[in-house]
């Protein structure tokens, strides 16, 4: 299962729903990954201090059951070091992006 | 009355190296009665730790990966990840109270890897490599095969298996040749 | 008996999504396919009883119409408990279930069609 974030967290549901999506499939058996594009990518920076759920804690939470994938070209673009995100994100560039949608059986977009 | 219990455990409590591990409970979407997931912080980075962690944990219950310094273990019946920066990942557990007693037992763990950091420093690369490269069949071969039972196992490889899964200790073996070694690392350096 | 599972993400009126998704789900059921509605974030509005649309479609009564011929609803807990969805206010046939629903329902070989902004 191929999970694709590209709304930022707090914000919107759209976070919250994608990772907990990604970690239920996990729980179940069904291997997933959790890509974050676009604005999505802000998901995974660290030192997240919400009131409410942290999704820092929820992707921290969900290693290693979850693969988290991170577009190298959002980052780029928004100016985020790899330094700023949580510890086990992976940065993938467009080949890897690629290859992880076609090896998935399914495929959900937040 | 001097309390001597009372005196050696704050003793030991100053020398900790993780003095607390604050739980941050994470709730799953909808919990399963009597299971959550949760993240703790240590008060300590953990980069220098969890390579001693990991040589110190059997084979077969510890996954590392070199690069990103991230360990996990299968212990407790559940796993438990060791992030560099102090964060630390646990699943499958019953309630606040149960992850408690966890993170106290993850505490106790980390602080003597730290003893054991002070004794013989970092580790080095080609000794990680080893152990992540282990495998069952790498400590069968450093055993007799004499399939003799001494062991409390009735065949070698069931022997070689229960000490990968750190179900029995490689010296339980009565035959063993002294300083065994796996791409050149003694074995006792790779915690078995 | 394949399976087709629709994820639905989207509220009904505010754009055309959930109507598309209840098109597929149709033409799914008039093929034979085992159909499994699964709602969630906003999706989880679709089935709200009393739904009085003046100019568009009434998509609780359409919702209603595939359950009477077989399409399984299925509503996460977690979104809908958050929208204030109790027992009460839904129509008949939805299972308010959890997220773990969805990926016992794909396991079994199921195609998925998500629907959602």
């Amino acid at each position: 299962m191929l999970v694709v974030l590209t709304k930022p967290p707090y914000g919107r549901e759209d976070a919250l729903g994608a990772a907990y999506t990604a970690l239920a499939c996990a729980e179940k058996g069904i291997s997933s990954t959790l890509l974050l594009v676009g604005d999505g990518v802000y998901a995974a920076m660290r030192g997240q201090r919400p009131q409410g759920p942290s999704i820092e804690d929820l992707l921290y939470a969900s290693y290693p059951d979850v693969k988290l994938l991170v577009d190298g070209k959002s980052m780029e673009e928004r100016g985020i070091r790899r330094d700023e995100l949580v510890e086990h994100a992976k940065v993938a560039d467009q080949k890897e992006i690629a290859k992880a949608a076609m090896e998935a059986s399914w495929v959900l977009v937040f | 009355m001097v309390d001597i219990y009372k005196l050696l455990v704050e003793s030991e409590e100053k020398r900790a190296y993780v003095k607390r591990i604050e739980i941050r409970e994470v709730l799953p979407c909808f919990t399963t009665p009597g299971y959550i997931r949760f993240i703790a912080q240590a008060d300590r980075e953990l980069s220098e730790l969890i390579p001693i962690v990991f040589l110190r944990t059997p084979p077969g219950r510890a996954s590392y990966s070199i690069e990103e310094n991230i360990l996990t273990l299968r212990m407790y019946n559940r796993l438990i990840t060791l992030f560099p920066s102090g964060k630390i990942a646990v699943t499958n557990t019953r309630d606040i109270r149960e992850a408690k007693e966890i993170t106290e037992k993850i505490r106790r763990m980390l602080n003597e890897a730290y003893l054991e950091y002070r004794r013989r420093g970092k580790p080095t690369r080609r000794e990680l490599e080893a152990k992540a490269k282990l495998t069952w069949m790498d400590i069968y071969h450093t055993l007799p095969k004499l399939d003799c039972g001494d062991c409390g196992y009735q065949t070698c490889s069931a022997f070689a298996v229960a000490v990968y899964q750190g179900e029995a200790k490689l010296a339980n073996c009565p035959h063993l040749k002294g300083n065994l070694k796996l791409s050149g690392v003694p074995l006792s350096s790779l915690g078995l | 008996m394949k399976r087709l599972v629709v994820y639905l993400a989207a509220p009904p009126y505010t754009s055309q999504l959930a109507e598309i998704a209840l098109d597929i789900c149709e033409k799914a059921l008039d093929k034979g396919y085992d159909v499994c509605l699964f709602l969630y974030m906003d999706g989880v509005h679709l089935p709200k009883r009393g739904q009085r649309p003046l100019c568009l479609p009434n998509a609780e009564r359409r919702l209603s119409t595939l359950i009477a011929r077989g399409l399984r609803v299925f509503s996460c807990a977690r979104c809908a408990g958050a929208r204030g969805y109790g027992s009460s206010g839904y129509v008949h046939g939805v299972e308010v279930s959890s997220i773990y629903k969805l990926p016992e329902l794909l396991k079994s070989g199921a195609k998925l069609i998500a629907l959602g902004e």
